[in-house]
């Protein structure tokens, strides 16, 4: 009994020691490397979902789709467009004020968009807050010299990745449809272009495509693409695969929707991609 | 409560010694004093009035046979099972401070507490660690109680219980496993609560009012959080006690029994204060050296995010349901996973009515301690048969991503130390010579030849390896073809936040270091008129390989800073 009785002090005794050196010892330590491992991974997770998402206007490597408030801007340049020491982070109501840091104002865009653009408010499309500060973690490690040095490359290799392997993205609730051209094209669609572009007559920051190929066309455009050639494949195909704006771009008089510039996507999808997208448009009717 | 004469004082004093009379019942600080110097105990004992005043002391024997405390003979592993279930309700308690069981916030809030809450990442692995071990143990408590023959009369009643507790440990650790929201939660859920769908008649309805739903969503988080930390504690504390009062009436089994030439000993040792201190010393050593092994030499993982629409390339069951999955490899999944299964938990269960052999005597029980062993061995051949490394198909491709650049977890280049990876890029290919009929492997742009003297060996090894796998995949996958794999190491860099001002901490970045995994191959197969058709593919996988316990390197050091 005595024995034990030491036992038991000795090792509450060191119970009590070993908590404290990990309380004050090492703590700091292994918190620091949990959350380089975190912030890494973190990276990582953000560089996929920024492909997924934001790719598609802001481009691979974050270089945007060139100058006006229209167009998705650039943001590798964002530390310096916007960063500290610039006048709209420093100005009365500027970034500071309102949001305290560069990378505040991020997610805030990214979580709630921004009024007047086609950036869409991501938060309220589903996105969670994880993935929002991860998109946020890379865009901001894409700032000043310290961008990955071959961003693009990797956004590139992408590309080819999930072509070897596209993760099945059909919903539920989505019968498969029995073209198997419509139906990979589907998941290309839902991948890709539906975060700007729905299935139906409702508008996002790019037009409703129900009923593109009918005899009515689009409810925002009729038989036409914004660009005012007729919609047919090779219209569609070219219009998809180099982007474009045109006279139909902009507020649209009719359900008072404002479209942004379509992006290129010919560097994202390859051209058998596009066209099975295209197999895919001809179901949707309105 | 029978009161003794000093403590009638009265306002807070009295109310303090009333408390500490509940938890220590007819003892005084004399009596305590008396006890740990080991003095022999007064007559009337104070040591017995513990038991009769306490519940506490009253579900425990006032004294214990002596042959039954030999250490070698229960090896305390019935109060080793009970010390994880306090430590796993007091580390649970802990976490769900932190933790809200829904799929938005669930995974956030693993991460917090992983990060931001002081000691929040070593709660969370004594409690992982913890379930682990808890299962381990009540497994072998019940190996003991087998081997030695403890469940027979009259102590049918205490093995019945304990398979009931058993079940419940297992049902609590599989419960926990969804709530980190993770990749692996995720998904070995889905395979657990499919396997409640298989079942005949009744299963669908089952996996429903598991899942709440026909998928794995906030329901089925909701549902398995009440059962983790409520429903089914709740039934184990019950159990527990069910089982203690049933030992504390039986009596553990005397060891005299095993043999035929031993003699009973009428010994006893006292409860107070020999056991206690026993006990005392058990859990004190366990939960130092459960802290040591958790923060030193384990962790536990997060994976990424669940994701319904990613399945990872090796989903698993826990451990504990190997056998469960081996069995389902054996043939049809209504047989065995069901029926064979049943048939085994149904036959543990009535065990003391099937077994009629009245003898506890090793000699009189040959063929149950065979069928004991043999069962045992086919029980580790079945679970290790269930390991996701047999019986399924593999691309060889995908084997290679896996091993060396996986989504999830280390991976074979991630567990080369960071300063042994090479500070500049360094591109290595391996790939079919048709000329020489053999792989050949070299830097590229240097293409074949010996890799460069600078390299550190660990690295070298690592992609000597690599050409290994290469050639061993490229021979077992009929569909891998003349593969080409390029793997390329570079720097990248992360730069790190602004400040809370908004001040860039600009230079101090972090740096890291960029793999990429590229294979080329091709893959053969038939077209509708049967012509033997080649397509060439290829795929590239990348990950970012980032330091964690080595140090930080900041911008222009060459040295890891410590």
């Amino acid at each position: 009994m005595t024995k034990n009785i030491a036992v038991s002090l000795l090792f509450t005794l060191a119970t009590v020691a070993l908590l404290g050196f990990i309380w004050f010892g090492q703590t700091n330590d292994r918190l620091a490397a949990t959350n380089l491992r975190q912030d890494a991974l973190q990276l990582e997770f953000g560089q996929r979902n920024y492909e997924q998402y934001c790719a598609t206007c802001h481009g691979l490597a974050g270089e945007g789709q060139g100058p006006g408030n229209k167009a998705a801007p650039k943001l590798s340049d964002l530390q310096g467009r916007l960063g500290p020491g610039t006048e709209a982070f420093t100005r009365e109501n500027g970034i500071q004020k309102k949001y305290g840091s560069l990378r505040n104002y991020v997610e805030a865009i990214i979580a709630y968009g921004k009024t007047g653009t086609a950036m869409p408010a991501w938060k309220l499309q589903g996105m969670r807050d994880d993935q929002i500060k991860a998109i946020a973690s890379y865009v901001m490690s894409m700032q000043g010299g310290a961008v990955a040095p071959s961003a693009l490359d990797s956004a590139k290799s992408w590309s080819a990745t999930t072509e070897a392997g596209l993760p099945p993205t059909a919903t539920p609730n989505e019968p498969p449809l029995d073209d198997p051209l419509a139906e990979a094209g589907k998941q290309t669609f839902n991948t890709y272009c539906i975060s700007c572009h729905s299935k139906t007559d409702a508008s996002g920051a790019g037009p409703g495509l129900a009923g593109l190929f009918g005899e009515s066309g689009t409810k925002a455009f009729g038989t036409t693409l914004p660009n005012g050639n007729p919609v047919n494949d090779a219209n569609v195909l070219d219009w998809i695969k180099n982007g474009g704006g045109g006279p139909g771009v902009g507020p649209d008089p009719q359900d008072g929707a404002s479209y942004g510039v379509m992006p290129a996507q010919g560097q994202i999808l390859s051209e058998d991609k596009i066209l099975e997208v295209i197999a895919y448009l001809k179901t949707l009717t309105r | 409560m029978a009161v003794s004469p000093e403590s009638k004082r009265k306002g807070f004093g009295g109310w303090l010694t009333e408390v500490g009379r509940s938890f220590f019942p007819s003892m005084g600080a004399r009596e305590w004093r008396e006890t740990l110097r080991g003095e022999p105990a007064p007559r009337p004992n104070p040591r017995m009035r513990v038991h009769s005043n306490s519940f506490w002391y009253h579900i425990r024997p006032r004294s214990l046979s002596e042959e039954a405390t030999a250490w070698y003979y229960t090896m305390g592993l019935g109060w080793m099972s009970f010390f994880f279930f306090v430590l796993e309700a007091i580390t649970g308690l802990v976490l769900m401070i932190y933790y809200s069981p829904s799929p938005n916030e669930a995974y956030a809030t693993m991460t917090q507490i992983m990060n931001d809450v002081p000691l929040g990442g070593l709660m969370r692995n004594v409690h992982r660690l913890g379930a682990h071990f808890m299962v381990a143990v009540v497994i072998l408590h019940m190996l003991r109680t087998y081997f030695t023959a403890s469940y027979k009369a009259p102590r049918q009643f205490i093995w019945f219980t304990g398979m009931i507790l058993l079940f419940m440990t297992l049902l609590l650790s599989f419960s926990g496993y969804l709530l980190p929201w993770d990749q692996l939660a995720f998904w070995a859920v889905t395979i657990g609560s499919s396997m409640a769908d298989a079942a005949p008649g009744v299963g669908p309805a089952i996996g429903r009012l598991l899942r709440g739903g026909a998928e794995i969503g906030a329901g089925a988080l909701l549902r398995f959080y009440l059962l983790h930390i409520f429903m089914l504690p709740m039934l184990t504390i019950i159990f527990i006690s069910i089982h203690y009062y049933a030992v504390r009436k039986q009596e553990i089994s005397p060891i005299h029994e095993l043999f035929e030439n031993k003699k009973p000993t009428k010994r006893k040792i006292p409860f107070l204060p020999d056991q206690v201190f026993f006990e005392l010393a058990v859990i004190v050593v366990l939960t130092f050296a459960f802290i040591f092994i958790n923060n030193f030499f384990w962790d536990a993982k997060l994976e990424n995010h669940a994701n319904a629409l990613e399945t990872p390339q090796h989903t698993q069951a826990p451990w504990y349901f190997f056998w469960l999955q081996g069995m389902l490899k054996l043939g049809d999944k209504i047989v065995w996973g069901l029926g064979i299964a049943g048939i085994i938990f149904g036959a543990l269960f009535l065990l003391p009515y099937i077994d009629r052999n009245p003898s506890r005597r090793f000699k009189d029980r040959k063929f149950a301690l065979a069928g004991g062993i043999v069962s045992l061995i086919v029980f580790i051949v079945v679970s290790y048969g269930g390991l996701p490394a047999f019986g399924i198909q593999k691309v060889g491709s995908n084997e290679l991503a896996v091993s060396y650049v996986p989504v999830e977890g280390e991976g074979r280049v991630m567990e080369v130390p960071f300063d042994q990876v090479p500070q500049e890029k360094f591109v290595y290919k391996v790939y079919y010579d048709a000329t020489k009929d053999a792989f050949v492997d070299g830097e590229f742009g240097v293409a074949e030849g010996p890799l460069p003297e600078a390299l550190s060996p660990v690295f070298k090894e690592m992609l000597l390896e690599l050409k290994h796998d290469v050639q061993k995949w490229a021979e077992y996958d009929v569909l891998f073809v003349r593969p080409t794999v390029t793997l390329t190491i570079e720097p990248w860099l992360y730069q790190q936040d602004t400040d809370a001002a908004g001040f860039s901490t600009a230079v101090d970045g972090i740096l890291q270091k960029r793999v990429t995994l590229d294979m080329e191959w091709t893959t053969a197969g038939y077209d509708a008129e049967g012509n033997l058709v080649e397509t060439p593919e290829k795929s590239r996988y990348t990950q970012y390989k980032f330091l964690n316990r080595n140090g930080v390197v900041h911008v222009g050091d060459t040295e890891p800073r410590n």
